[in-house]
């Protein structure tokens, strides 16, 4: 009768340990999901979701590049990311419009540009901030003097 | 065929938003022109210079004006700097700023018949308002003049001395809001470079009206210390015509 008990007991034990390694070995092979986001997009110390309106963001200064072209530094803006990616990350950063708030007179896209236009994160985690990304506006002698409606474009991918 | 359909959902739905937190699409607003006039307006000093001989009879010449190019931020600065002098061409008055003359008293005058005859612009300006003579008021006329597309006007004058208000009616071809402007810079020295720009007449007025074309402003400031001007009429639109009485008010 004892040995049946002990070979009983034996077998569960066996059988446990042959579950908890499954288990074990279920837990290593589990992926953990991809989490890469833009969490805020940050001007002047405001932070906004990612398709926000950006409220402050306004002509910093000018530079004149000749005698009928000025180039206008906007306000720069930089992003924080969530994510638990280990794996280098770009951001990055583009205007996708600039038109007057009548319609009218949509900018060319020559003259608009971010610098940098990206970042490479080499190591990144949670809560990361990149460095500033500063918008320029080019405006020549035909450029109308007036609000401007602007959209940007900013996109997150592993590198 | 469901099966598949469901499948290819549930992946869309799973990925979907992963996908879309990665892209961003913020937008902002930003002006340009307010950018340079509160640039522009934080310069001061200059000296007050002593101002034109008042009183002369002048008028300007019958016929167009002729019309600077440019408009938006190159043609702000543009116009920024022929108002002031720095260049002379294109604007009226540039060189000597042009005086404020007394209207003449008889109805039946050359003066008017001109204008009735060849000006329907400046004569629509003019009947708007009762008219008045010296010594009360003083007027400048621009006659009925072309102005194309994406082109402006100046025309620099002087105040004259006891100016207590000014009123402006500009007559047009109808236009929408924002297609033609009309501002007034104002100068505390003919030649300063300095003492910028200061008001704007943006089509704002009890009496404006834009779809018919027609501008009405009455400016009161204390213009003792403002003895220059520059009447700058800009458009955005379709060429249009049109006319300008500036009437210098001494009375209260």
């Amino acid at each position: 009768m004892k040995k049946y008990l002990v070979l009983l007991m034996v077998m569960l034990l066996n059988t446990g340990s042959v579950f908890a390694e499954k288990n074990a070995a279920q837990i290593v092979q589990a992926e953990l999901p991809e989490v890469m986001h833009i969490e805020k997009i940050i001007v002047e110390g405001t932070e906004y979701e990612k398709d926000d309106i950006l409220t402050n963001i306004d002509i910093k200064s000018v530079e004149q590049i000749s005698e009928t072209c000025y180039r206008l530094n906007l306000s720069p803006f930089t992003i924080r990311i969530h994510t638990n990616l280990a794996e280098p990350i770009q951001v990055s950063a583009k205007f996708e419009d600039c038109c007057s708030t009548c319609g009218r007179y949509p900018m060319k896209n020559e003259d608009l540009s971010i610098t940098p236009s990206s970042y490479t994160i080499q190591n990144p985690h949670d809560k990361i901030e990149t460095d500033f990304f500063t918008p320029h506006v080019l405006a020549h002698d035909d450029t109308v003097c007036t609000s401007y409606n602007a959209k940007l474009i900013i996109t997150l991918g592993r590198v | 065929m469901i099966k598949k359909i469901l499948t290819l959902f549930i992946i869309i739905t799973l990925i979907a938003p992963a996908a879309f937190a990665r892209v961003g699409n913020p937008s902002f607003v930003f002006a340009i022109d307010d950018y340079f006039r509160d640039a522009d307006s934080s310069n001061s000093g200059g000296n007050n210079g002593g101002g034109l001989s008042g009183g002369a009879i002048t008028a300007i010449t019958l016929g167009s004006i002729g019309g600077a190019a440019l408009l938006g931020l190159g043609g702000w600065l543009y116009k920024k700097k022929t108002a002031e002098s720095l260049t002379a061409a294109c604007i009226r008055g540039s060189k000597n700023p042009l005086v404020p003359f007394c209207m003449e008293t008889n109805p039946e005058a050359e003066f008017y018949a001109r204008i009735n005859n060849n000006y329907p612009y400046l004569k629509k300006a003019l009947s708007l308002n009762e008219i008045h003579y010296c010594p009360d008021s003083k007027y400048l006329l621009i006659y009925d003049t072309p102005i194309d597309k994406r082109k402006f006007d100046s025309v620099k004058f002087e105040i004259p001395q006891g100016t207590k208000s000014l009123n402006i009616t500009q007559v047009s071809d109808p236009f929408n809001p924002k297609d033609l402007t009309a501002e007034l810079f104002l100068y505390k020295n003919e030649t300063n470079t300095t003492e910028p720009y200061m008001a704007e007449l943006e089509n704002i007025s009890e009496k404006s009206s834009e779809k018919n074309g027609i501008i009405m402003k009455t400016l009161s400031l204390d213009f003792q210390n403002y003895p220059y001007a520059a009447y700058v009429v800009s458009n955005y639109s379709d060429k249009k015509i049109y006319a300008v009485v500036i009437e210098f008010i001494f009375r209260n």
